[in-house]
């Protein structure tokens, strides 16, 4: 059966499912995208795009919840990758005209840590996460969890004294 | 909870609050989103991926192979075959049709991409192919195909290409007559059934649009296979060593499960003729690392029946697909205990 295949009875039920998960896992979604990514734009972006992903499995996965995670976290991740390298070529634009809030600083802090210790932060501070539970989140080991939420407080902590 | 902590909660709540969901139901079940997308998992550039094999027949295509090593490219010379926002080129598209029969288990399609004459290895042995070697399974025996994506399907396969590459056609050493394409593609392979991911080499011979071979888990002609049994980025729980931990646990805390279910992955037999340097080719220099990955491209010990055709599997998967709703489930009880 393909998915959509609005000819078929099984097609209509699979876009009405589909879309009772669209509406109920978008919001949280997008809301922990933007906190990975600091970008509305290109967390609607990643969250979509792992949308369509589960839609075209929809008909084979049999817990959609799980995977729609994922491919939202390894969006997040293949777009950290790439800003880590911008960040590299390009030099910071920075407005010194005046006194960033603390709310940006925060932004711009967070911006700066690795990909993993970004995600631990924002799966324990935001998600209230336990460490087994960012741990299969982000496919490591517990072990990891500890010392990256633990390096990256370090370093905000530095730069806000 | 510190200061620092608090202020990073209060903070990461504000901006949490401030996103704003762009709702676009439609264009999803259109297979698309309105906005520029990023590309997630297609194409992507090659990850460092393990060697590994496929067995004897791939062993002695490898001797063959080293004939004409002299014409073989570096793997520096590999050219992507299409780019992310290019057509795809006519290999592409029979590669692509050929995926997405497999992940639709459409025999008739499957068969389409092939040439009448074309075969693929099969990941095991069927005991009525007519073909001569191990693995081997030409497209001309229709039942056998069939009953090959049942296979598949009693475990739930869906492949994704990651990357293609187009390499060279060698002067001597293809599977097939008459090749004028060879591509090589990195493969992420889900098997929702058993919640395992692996990274797989696919390698395709061609002859104008037409598909004369295939070797999954094989990728490089010359490197024998490449294969990533623990990807970082899967999707799915388990990768290979997370599967093992499930033979495990199943052995015992459910021994007569694990005795129904299992199947011993066997290496080459002791009498074997050149399989000491096949094995060593796994993974050259790392012998621990080679005889562990021996038994997984080895028949098992047990074969079994599918729509009534006897099938001896080699180790990589070499359950009865019987059972399967079955190891899915032990699989379920496994993953909600760990």
């Amino acid at each position: 059966m393909v998915v959509g295949d609005v000819n078929s009875v099984e097609g209509r039920e699979d876009r009405v499912a589909f879309g009772e998960f669209y509406r109920l896992e978008l919001h949280a979604q997008v809301r922990r995208a933007v906190l990975l990514l600091g970008s509305n734009d290109l967390a609607n972006d990643v969250v979509h795009e792992a949308f369509v992903a589960v839609y075209r499995r929809w008909d084979v996965l049999d817990d959609p919840g799980p995977y729609l995670h994922m491919a939202v976290l390894n969006g997040c991740r293949a777009i950290h990758r790439q800003r880590s390298r911008q960040r590299r070529l390009l030099p910071r634009l920075i407005d010194r005209a005046g006194q960033p809030s603390d709310n940006q600083l925060l932004d711009d802090l967070l911006a700066q840590l690795p990909f993993n210790q970004r995600a631990a932060v924002v799966l324990r501070f935001y998600g209230g996460l336990t460490t087994d539970e960012i741990a299969r989140e982000l496919g490591c080991a517990p072990g990891s969890v500890g010392p990256w939420i633990n390096r990256a407080l370090a370093m905000l902590r530095k730069a806000l004294r | 909870m510190t200061d620092l902590e608090q202020q990073l909660t209060d903070h990461l709540r504000r901006r949490a609050a401030a996103a704003t969901p762009r709702y676009d139901l439609e264009a999803i079940q259109q297979g698309a989103s309105t906005t520029g997308l990023v590309e997630l998992g297609d194409r992507r550039g090659r990850r460092p991926l393990v060697i590994a094999a496929i067995g004897v027949a791939a062993a002695a295509l490898l001797l063959v192979a080293l004939a004409g090593v002299g014409n073989a490219p570096e793997r520096d010379e590999l050219t992507m075959v299409t780019e992310p926002d290019d057509p795809p080129s006519p290999q592409m598209t029979a590669i692509d049709a050929m995926v997405d029969a497999i992940n639709t288990r459409d025999t008739a399609a499957f068969l389409g991409a092939f040439s009448p004459e074309g075969s693929f290895a099969s990941r095991g042995d069927f005991a009525e192919s007519s073909s001569l070697f191990g693995n081997d399974l030409p497209v001309a025996d229709v039942e056998l195909v069939r009953a090959w994506l049942a296979v598949m399907d009693a475990w739930g396969l869906e492949a994704e290409l990651s990357s293609c590459a187009a390499q060279a056609v060698p002067a001597a050493g293809t599977h097939s007559d008459g090749v004028d394409a060879v591509v090589e593609c990195e493969v992420a392979t889900r098997w929702h059934t058993l919640s395992l991911e692996i990274t797989e080499g696919w390698y395709f011979e061609l002859r104008d649009t037409e598909l004369l071979w295939w070797n999954s888990l094989s990728c490089c002609r010359n490197d024998l296979v490449l294969l990533d049994l623990d990807p970082p980025e899967r999707i799915l729980p388990l990768g290979y060593d997370g599967l093992e931990a499930w033979e495990a646990w199943l052995q015992a805390q459910h021994p007569e499960d694990a005795a129904r279910f299992l199947n011993l992955r066997e290496g080459p037999p002791d009498d074997c003729d050149g399989c000491e340097e096949a094995v060593a080719r796994l993974a050259p220099g790392d012998p621990d690392r080679a005889a562990r990955l021996a038994p997984l491209i080895w028949n098992a010990r047990d074969e079994w029946v599918i729509d009534g055709h006897r099938f001896s599997p080699i180790g990589l998967i070499p359950y009865d697909p019987a059972l399967a709703e079955e190891i899915k489930a032990s699989i379920r009880q496994y993953l909600e205990e760990q």
